[in-house]
Protein backbone atom coordinates (compact mmCIF):
# COMPACT_ATOMS: atom_id res chain seq x y z
CA UNK A 1 0.00 0.00 0.00
CA UNK A 2 1.42 3.39 -0.93
CA UNK A 3 1.84 6.26 1.51
CA UNK A 4 -0.98 8.17 -0.13
CA UNK A 5 -3.39 5.22 -0.03
CA UNK A 6 -2.50 4.64 3.60
CA UNK A 7 -3.02 8.30 4.43
CA UNK A 8 -6.41 8.32 2.68
CA UNK A 9 -7.44 5.05 4.35
CA UNK A 10 -6.38 6.31 7.77
CA UNK A 11 -8.10 9.65 7.22
CA UNK A 12 -11.32 7.93 6.19
CA UNK A 13 -11.11 5.51 9.12
CA UNK A 14 -10.51 8.35 11.53
CA UNK A 15 -13.44 10.38 10.18
CA UNK A 16 -15.72 7.35 10.38
CA UNK A 17 -14.61 6.64 13.92
CA UNK A 18 -15.08 10.24 15.03
CA UNK A 19 -18.58 10.22 13.53
CA UNK A 20 -19.33 6.95 15.29
CA UNK A 21 -17.94 8.38 18.55
CA UNK A 22 -20.14 11.48 18.23
CA UNK A 23 -23.27 9.36 17.63
CA UNK A 24 -22.25 7.12 20.53
CA UNK A 25 -21.84 10.09 22.85
CA UNK A 26 -25.21 11.59 21.84
CA UNK A 27 -26.94 8.23 22.34
CA UNK A 28 -25.10 7.77 25.63
CA UNK A 29 -26.25 11.22 26.70
CA UNK A 30 -29.85 10.36 25.82
CA UNK A 31 -29.82 6.96 27.54
CA UNK A 32 -27.98 7.97 30.72
CA UNK A 33 -24.59 7.17 32.25
CA UNK A 34 -24.93 3.38 31.86
CA UNK A 35 -23.85 3.49 28.20
CA UNK A 36 -20.49 1.93 29.02
CA UNK A 37 -17.48 3.27 30.81
CA UNK A 38 -15.27 1.10 28.57
CA UNK A 39 -16.06 3.41 25.70
CA UNK A 40 -14.51 6.28 27.65
CA UNK A 41 -11.20 4.45 27.39
CA UNK A 42 -11.75 2.61 24.12
CA UNK A 43 -12.88 5.46 21.86
CA UNK A 44 -10.12 7.93 22.74
CA UNK A 45 -7.52 5.14 22.56
CA UNK A 46 -8.59 4.20 19.04
CA UNK A 47 -8.75 7.87 18.01
CA UNK A 48 -5.27 8.44 19.46
CA UNK A 49 -3.90 5.33 17.73
CA UNK A 50 -5.30 6.37 14.36
CA UNK A 51 -4.05 9.93 14.72
CA UNK A 52 -0.66 8.58 15.80
CA UNK A 53 -0.45 6.33 12.73
CA UNK A 54 -1.49 9.23 10.54
CA UNK A 55 1.12 11.50 12.14
CA UNK A 56 3.85 8.92 11.58
CA UNK A 57 3.58 9.13 7.86
CA UNK A 58 2.87 12.83 7.51
CA UNK A 59 5.47 15.28 6.29
CA UNK A 60 4.32 17.74 8.92
CA UNK A 61 5.19 15.31 11.71
CA UNK A 62 8.78 15.10 10.44
CA UNK A 63 8.97 18.85 9.93
CA UNK A 64 7.80 19.69 13.44
CA UNK A 65 10.07 16.97 14.87
CA UNK A 66 12.93 18.87 13.19
CA UNK A 67 11.94 21.84 15.33
CA UNK A 68 12.17 19.73 18.49
CA UNK A 69 8.40 19.26 18.84
CA UNK A 70 7.19 15.76 19.61
CA UNK A 71 4.42 14.82 17.15
CA UNK A 72 2.97 12.34 19.64
CA UNK A 73 1.75 15.33 21.67
CA UNK A 74 -0.95 15.82 19.03
CA UNK A 75 -2.55 12.36 19.29
CA UNK A 76 -2.22 12.42 23.05
CA UNK A 77 -4.02 15.77 23.15
CA UNK A 78 -6.67 14.45 20.76
CA UNK A 79 -7.15 11.35 22.90
CA UNK A 80 -7.37 13.33 26.14
CA UNK A 81 -9.79 15.85 24.63
CA UNK A 82 -12.06 13.08 23.35
CA UNK A 83 -11.90 11.33 26.72
CA UNK A 84 -12.66 14.58 28.55
CA UNK A 85 -15.61 15.38 26.31
CA UNK A 86 -17.07 11.90 26.61
CA UNK A 87 -16.64 11.82 30.36
CA UNK A 88 -18.26 15.22 30.70
CA UNK A 89 -21.19 14.21 28.53
CA UNK A 90 -21.64 10.90 30.36
CA UNK A 91 -21.58 12.60 33.73
CA UNK A 92 -23.93 15.42 32.75
CA UNK A 93 -27.20 13.47 33.24
CA UNK A 94 -26.11 12.69 36.82
CA UNK B 1 35.16 19.09 20.98
CA UNK B 2 34.24 19.28 17.29
CA UNK B 3 30.61 18.41 16.56
CA UNK B 4 30.15 14.82 15.49
CA UNK B 5 27.10 12.68 14.96
CA UNK B 6 27.37 8.97 14.37
CA UNK B 7 24.82 6.25 13.75
CA UNK B 8 26.55 2.99 14.58
CA UNK B 9 26.23 -0.74 14.01
CA UNK B 10 22.61 -0.66 12.96
CA UNK B 11 20.82 -3.92 12.29
CA UNK B 12 17.37 -4.02 10.78
CA UNK B 13 15.34 -6.80 9.22
CA UNK B 14 11.98 -6.77 7.50
CA UNK B 15 10.70 -10.24 8.28
CA UNK B 16 13.32 -12.70 7.04
CA UNK B 17 15.06 -10.08 4.90
CA UNK B 18 18.01 -8.48 6.66
CA UNK B 19 18.41 -4.92 5.29
CA UNK B 20 21.04 -3.47 7.61
CA UNK B 21 23.82 -5.73 8.89
CA UNK B 22 25.78 -3.58 11.29
CA UNK B 23 25.88 -0.41 9.14
CA UNK B 24 27.50 2.78 10.45
CA UNK B 25 27.71 6.34 9.19
CA UNK B 26 28.76 9.67 10.68
CA UNK B 27 29.18 13.36 10.04
CA UNK B 28 31.75 15.74 11.44
CA UNK B 29 31.84 19.50 11.89
CA UNK B 30 32.93 21.39 8.80
CA UNK B 31 32.77 18.32 6.57
CA UNK B 32 30.41 16.89 3.99
CA UNK B 33 30.15 13.11 4.23
CA UNK B 34 28.60 11.21 1.34
CA UNK B 35 26.70 7.99 1.88
CA UNK B 36 26.53 6.25 -1.49
CA UNK B 37 25.13 2.95 -2.62
CA UNK B 38 22.78 1.28 -5.05
CA UNK B 39 18.99 1.69 -4.80
CA UNK B 40 17.61 -0.57 -2.09
CA UNK B 41 20.94 -1.08 -0.30
CA UNK B 42 19.54 0.50 2.90
CA UNK B 43 20.80 4.11 2.89
CA UNK B 44 17.44 5.73 3.66
CA UNK B 45 16.55 3.00 6.15
CA UNK B 46 19.82 3.62 8.00
CA UNK B 47 19.12 7.37 8.23
CA UNK B 48 15.48 6.87 9.20
CA UNK B 49 16.50 4.41 11.91
CA UNK B 50 19.11 6.84 13.23
CA UNK B 51 16.52 9.63 13.33
CA UNK B 52 14.05 7.40 15.16
CA UNK B 53 11.53 7.43 12.29
CA UNK B 54 11.84 3.69 11.82
CA UNK B 55 12.51 1.05 14.45
CA UNK B 56 15.81 -0.80 14.33
CA UNK B 57 16.63 -4.17 15.80
CA UNK B 58 19.93 -2.93 17.16
CA UNK B 59 22.10 0.17 16.91
CA UNK B 60 23.37 3.32 18.62
CA UNK B 61 23.41 7.06 18.01
CA UNK B 62 26.13 9.30 19.41
CA UNK B 63 26.12 13.10 19.38
CA UNK B 64 29.39 14.77 20.39
CA UNK B 65 30.52 11.44 21.87
CA UNK B 66 27.42 11.10 24.04
CA UNK B 67 25.10 8.12 23.59
CA UNK B 68 21.60 9.43 22.80
CA UNK B 69 18.21 7.97 21.92
CA UNK B 70 17.26 7.75 18.24
CA UNK B 71 14.48 10.31 18.52
CA UNK B 72 14.21 13.20 16.06
CA UNK B 73 12.61 15.80 18.41
CA UNK B 74 15.38 15.19 20.99
CA UNK B 75 18.07 15.16 18.30
CA UNK B 76 16.65 18.40 16.86
CA UNK B 77 17.22 20.08 20.22
CA UNK B 78 20.91 19.12 19.82
CA UNK B 79 21.00 20.82 16.42
CA UNK B 80 20.13 17.91 14.12
CA UNK B 81 17.98 18.63 11.05
CA UNK B 82 16.70 15.78 8.88
CA UNK B 83 15.83 16.48 5.24
CA UNK B 84 13.93 13.38 4.08
CA UNK B 85 13.99 11.98 0.57
CA UNK B 86 10.20 12.20 0.33
CA UNK B 87 10.28 15.96 0.90
CA UNK B 88 10.35 18.26 3.86
CA UNK B 89 7.23 20.35 3.41
CA UNK B 90 3.84 19.81 5.00
CA UNK B 91 1.16 19.66 2.35
CA UNK B 92 -1.24 21.68 4.51
CA UNK B 93 1.06 24.63 5.16
CA UNK B 94 2.38 27.50 3.11
CA UNK B 95 6.05 28.09 2.39
CA UNK B 96 5.82 31.21 4.57
CA UNK B 97 4.60 29.10 7.51
CA UNK B 98 7.60 26.76 7.17
CA UNK B 99 10.03 29.67 7.07
CA UNK B 100 8.39 31.32 10.05
CA UNK B 101 8.56 28.02 11.97
CA UNK B 102 12.31 27.57 11.42
CA UNK B 103 12.82 31.24 12.32
CA UNK B 104 11.09 30.45 15.61
CA UNK B 105 8.05 32.60 14.98
CA UNK B 106 9.70 35.64 13.39
CA UNK B 107 7.25 36.95 10.78
CA UNK B 108 8.26 36.35 7.17
CA UNK B 109 7.31 38.56 4.25
CA UNK B 110 8.70 39.30 0.80
CA UNK B 111 11.13 41.84 2.27
CA UNK B 112 12.94 39.41 4.59
CA UNK B 113 12.38 36.05 2.89
CA UNK B 114 15.23 34.26 1.11
CA UNK B 115 15.32 35.31 -2.53
CA UNK B 116 14.87 31.75 -3.80
CA UNK B 117 11.39 31.40 -2.30
CA UNK B 118 10.16 34.98 -1.79
CA UNK B 119 7.60 34.61 -4.59
CA UNK B 120 6.18 31.38 -3.14
CA UNK B 121 5.45 32.49 0.44
CA UNK B 122 1.66 32.16 0.17
CA UNK B 123 1.71 28.90 -1.74
CA UNK B 124 1.37 25.35 -0.49
CA UNK B 125 3.75 22.62 -1.72
CA UNK B 126 1.20 21.07 -4.10
CA UNK B 127 0.93 24.42 -5.86
CA UNK B 128 4.63 24.27 -6.75
CA UNK B 129 6.59 22.17 -9.22
CA UNK B 130 9.01 19.52 -7.93
CA UNK B 131 11.97 21.81 -8.66
CA UNK B 132 10.35 24.81 -6.93
CA UNK B 133 9.65 22.67 -3.88
CA UNK B 134 13.32 21.64 -3.72
CA UNK B 135 14.31 25.30 -4.06
CA UNK B 136 12.10 26.22 -1.08
CA UNK B 137 13.31 23.24 0.95
CA UNK B 138 16.89 24.29 0.39
CA UNK B 139 16.10 27.82 1.65
CA UNK B 140 14.28 26.44 4.70
CA UNK B 141 17.17 24.11 5.57
CA UNK B 142 19.62 27.00 5.34
CA UNK B 143 17.36 29.18 7.50
CA UNK B 144 17.28 26.40 10.13
CA UNK B 145 21.08 26.74 10.52
CA UNK B 146 21.57 23.15 11.74
CA UNK B 147 24.69 21.88 13.53
CA UNK B 148 24.10 18.54 11.86
CA UNK B 149 22.29 18.19 8.56
CA UNK B 150 21.16 14.75 7.45
CA UNK B 151 20.02 15.15 3.84
CA UNK B 152 18.56 12.10 2.11
CA UNK B 153 18.80 12.54 -1.68
CA UNK B 154 18.48 16.35 -1.65
CA UNK B 155 19.30 16.58 -5.36
CA UNK B 156 16.47 14.30 -6.49
CA UNK B 157 14.14 15.97 -9.03
CA UNK B 158 16.16 19.20 -9.03
CA UNK B 159 17.10 20.78 -12.35
CA UNK B 160 20.85 21.28 -13.04
CA UNK B 161 20.88 24.91 -11.88
CA UNK B 162 19.03 24.09 -8.67
CA UNK B 163 21.30 21.08 -8.09
CA UNK B 164 24.18 23.52 -8.11
CA UNK B 165 22.28 25.76 -5.69
CA UNK B 166 21.73 22.86 -3.30
CA UNK B 167 25.39 21.78 -3.50
CA UNK B 168 26.45 25.37 -2.78
CA UNK B 169 24.09 25.49 0.21
CA UNK B 170 25.48 22.22 1.61
CA UNK B 171 29.00 23.51 1.13
CA UNK B 172 28.13 26.83 2.84
CA UNK B 173 26.65 25.00 5.82
CA UNK B 174 29.78 22.86 6.19
CA UNK B 175 32.02 25.93 5.80
CA UNK B 176 30.08 27.56 8.64
CA UNK B 177 30.86 24.59 10.87
CA UNK B 178 27.91 22.25 10.31
CA UNK B 179 28.39 18.51 9.96
CA UNK B 180 26.66 17.49 6.73
CA UNK B 181 25.69 13.95 5.78
CA UNK B 182 24.26 13.49 2.28
CA UNK B 183 22.98 10.59 0.20
CA UNK B 184 22.21 10.59 -3.50
CA UNK B 185 23.12 9.23 -6.89
CA UNK B 186 24.21 12.48 -8.55
CA UNK B 187 27.85 11.55 -8.08
CA UNK B 188 29.15 14.06 -10.62
CA UNK B 189 27.82 16.87 -8.44
CA UNK B 190 28.32 15.29 -5.03
CA UNK B 191 31.84 13.87 -5.40
CA UNK B 192 33.05 17.33 -6.41
CA UNK B 193 32.68 18.85 -2.99
CA UNK B 194 32.43 16.03 -0.43
CA UNK B 195 35.19 15.41 2.11
CA UNK B 196 34.49 11.82 3.01
CA UNK B 197 32.79 8.91 1.26
CA UNK B 198 31.04 5.95 2.83
CA UNK B 199 29.90 3.19 0.47
CA UNK B 200 26.98 1.02 1.38
CA UNK B 201 26.74 -2.47 -0.04
CA UNK B 202 24.05 -4.97 0.89
CA UNK B 203 23.41 -3.48 4.33
CA UNK B 204 27.03 -2.98 5.30
CA UNK B 205 29.12 0.21 5.12
CA UNK B 206 32.70 0.73 3.94
CA UNK B 207 34.64 3.92 4.59
CA UNK B 208 36.41 4.77 1.33
CA UNK B 209 38.12 7.97 2.57
CA UNK B 210 38.32 11.16 0.52
CA UNK B 211 36.58 11.56 -2.82
CA UNK B 212 39.93 11.04 -4.58
CA UNK B 213 40.40 7.78 -2.68
CA UNK B 214 36.83 6.76 -3.53
CA UNK B 215 37.36 7.46 -7.23
CA UNK B 216 40.52 5.37 -7.07
CA UNK B 217 38.72 2.45 -5.43
CA UNK B 218 38.42 -0.08 -8.23
CA UNK B 219 35.55 -2.11 -6.75
CA UNK B 220 33.56 1.08 -6.04
CA UNK B 221 34.08 2.25 -9.61
CA UNK B 222 33.14 -1.10 -11.07
CA UNK B 223 30.12 -1.89 -8.89
CA UNK B 224 28.70 1.57 -8.24
CA UNK B 225 29.94 4.28 -10.57
CA UNK B 226 29.80 2.04 -13.64
CA UNK B 227 30.07 3.50 -17.16
CA UNK B 228 33.41 4.99 -18.17
CA UNK B 229 34.67 5.09 -14.57
CA UNK B 230 34.40 1.31 -14.35
CA UNK B 231 36.54 0.85 -17.45
CA UNK B 232 39.38 3.05 -16.28
CA UNK B 233 42.49 1.27 -15.07
CA UNK B 234 42.69 0.63 -11.31
CA UNK B 235 45.92 2.63 -11.27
Amino acid sequence: MTRVTRAIALGAARSALLLWACIHVVLGFLSGPSSGVAAVVLVPSIVAALVLLDQRISHEAVFVANLGIRPSVAPLAAGLTTAGLELALLLLPL
Amino acid sequence: MAARLSIELVRKAFGDRSVLKGASVWSEAGKVTLLLGKNGCGKSTLLRCGMGLQRWDEGSVFVDGKHVAPDLPSLALMGVFYWPDVGLLSRRRTIGWHLQAVRKGVAVDASNAPESCAEFLDRRPHELSGGERRQCERAIVEEAKPRFLIADEPLASAEPRERQGICDALRRLARNGAAVLVTGHDVDDLLDFADDVVWMVAGTTHHLGTTAEARAHWQFRKDYLGGRAALESPN
